[in-house]
């Protein structure tokens, strides 16, 4: 489904990730490690939201390196990021709608994302934890092969945690994800495999987390 | 709708009852409100406050005045603004207004056969005040209509996704370079529009239209009346009779008007971001 073939991006001398060569098929996988170590990196270049220095992705055997985000997205590649990206001035239900363009979809995902009774709201009017299931639920509204997933779990309280848990596990079934994460235990029986990332480069993979 | 609508409408109804110089004045009014309404569609949808609304609307009237055969070409002048959009605000602060005034200084030496300059050109297409005034209301309504549906439709959704959050809308798979330039064209034909109907109106046009009178017109208008669409009309009467009434007084009093509602977004938007 998805290889990267001999990866690095700089940021001007600063080196991010390096040499990164991955073959991964359906299912869901992590990336953990500590700041800086290139995972979010990661996942925005292979979302297209930022270019690698070298190397080269291929999506379903499609070269999607030098993709623009919007094209990436058509192709079956959604994106949720750590930080809160969605439309701020619109209702909840509009920025679903947004991403699914299908009337009778939203109130699906809106059910399946425990997100109905916020629909009118606005996302300034949300809590923490609700804007980020409004994240994901934007993302995989879109219906994507891949679901890249930045740091979902951070700054969620404890009942917001075991709600998006709950989600991705019903999500398990029919979704592939790439999801990164300070905490790899949280995933443990929902991901299928672990990748350590240090200094940008791959550490190590395991099948349990650490 | 409607009920939006119809106050407008009413509106309309009675200048025509009230002597040739309301009449006129009032004609000034709606062409100036339909480029109200240009710019709000750049401002309200697409988040994009421009002080060079003038440019399209001079620039019209004065193709208007040196080959009206030419004035189907008058919006492809919406790729400025599209310019200004995506480098202007990178490449120095106040693009758009500093163009219109560059603009306004250029236009004085623009001369075709001995004709233009300082002085301007004359418009050949002349038709009585009542004609153009039906003509300019009935385009103004078509517009507000128009705007109004384009607001609440899929695609007015998509121009305000890309306001709001540019990242956010790639990431959905929306182009925002795409919307804005649908919106950036349209705003520029309905500001093109104004600019060939005051051409008409006065028969005349000069290096002014790219005044900065008319560069804040619709900022200051759309300001006192709330920024809705609906709405912008009666903050385009004031401005205008207001302005004529004052110049009486003091003739340059309209930017003091100007310089009151451009301190009063000023506070109130500190308010609204603090």
């Amino acid at each position: 489904m998805l290889k990267i073939v001999n990866l690095s991006k700089f940021y001007g001398k600063l080196l991010v990730l390096r040499n990164i060569n991955l073959e991964l098929d359906d299912g869901i996988y992590c990336f953990f490690g500590p700041n800086g170590s290139g995972k979010t990196t990661l996942l925005k270049i292979i979302s297209g939201f930022e270019k690698p220095s070298s190397g080269r992705i291929f999506f379903n055997g499609k070269d999607i390196t030098k993709m623009k985000p919007e094209k990436i997205v058509k192709i079956g590649i959604s994106i949720a990021f750590q930080l809160p990206r969605v439309f701020w001035n619109l209702s909840v239900e509009q920025n679903i709608f947004l991403a699914c363009m299908d009337k009778e979809k939203v109130y699906s995902i809106a059910e399946l994302f425990k997100l109905k009774k916020e629909l009118q709201n606005i996302p300034r009017k949300l809590s923490q934890g609700k804007l980020k299931l409004l994240q994901v639920s934007m993302a995989y509204a879109r219906n994507p092969r891949l679901l890249l997933l930045d740091e979902p779990f951070a700054g969620l309280d404890v009942e917001s945690v075991e709600q998006l848990l709950d989600i991705l596990r019903n999500l398990k079934q029919h979704k592939s994800m790439i999801i990164t994460s300070h905490r790899p235990k949280l995933l443990r029986g929902i991901a299928k495999k672990f990748f350590e990332l240090k200094g940008g480069v791959i550490a190590g993979s395991k099948e349990n987390p650490p | 709708m409607l009920a939006k609508v119809l106050p407008v409408i009413l509106l309309f109804f009675i200048p025509p009852f009230l002597g040739n110089y309301v009449l006129f004045l009032s004609l000034i009014a709606i062409n100036l409100g339909i480029l109200t309404l240009s710019w709000q569609l750049m401002e309200k949808d697409s988040g994009w406050i421009s002080f060079g609304q003038s440019i399209p609307f001079g620039i019209s009237a004065y193709i208007l005045a040196i080959n009206p055969y030419l004035t189907f070409l008058a919006p492809v002048n919406f790729l400025i603004f599209l310019f200004l959009s995506v480098f202007g605000k990178s490449l120095f602060p106040f693009a758009t207004f500093i163009t219109s005034i560059a603009t306004w200084q250029a236009s004085n030496y623009l001369t075709i056969n001995g004709k233009g300059g300082e002085e301007g050109f004359s418009v050949a297409l002349q038709l009585p005040s009542e004609k153009i005034y039906l003509a300019s209301a009935t385009i103004f309504i078509v517009f507000l209509i128009l705007l109004e549906v384009l607001s609440k439709s899929k695609i007015g959704l998509k121009i305000k996704a890309v306001r709001d959050n540019e990242i956010a809308a790639k990431s959905i798979g929306l182009d925002p370079i795409k919307y804005r330039m649908f919106a950036f064209f349209i705003s520029s034909v309905i500001a093109s529009i104004s600019g060939i109907l005051h051409a008409i109106t006065f028969s005349h046009v000069s290096p002014s239209v790219f005044s900065p009178f008319y560069a804040l017109f619709p900022f200051v208008a759309s300001t006192i009346s709330y920024g809705k669409y609906y709405t912008c009309i009666f903050g385009s009467f004031l401005v205008v009779f207001l302005t004529h009434a004052l110049t009486a007084i003091f003739p340059e009093a309209h930017y003091i008007l100007y310089s009151v509602v451009l301190m009063f977004f000023a506070v109130m938007k500190y308010a609204k971001d603090s």
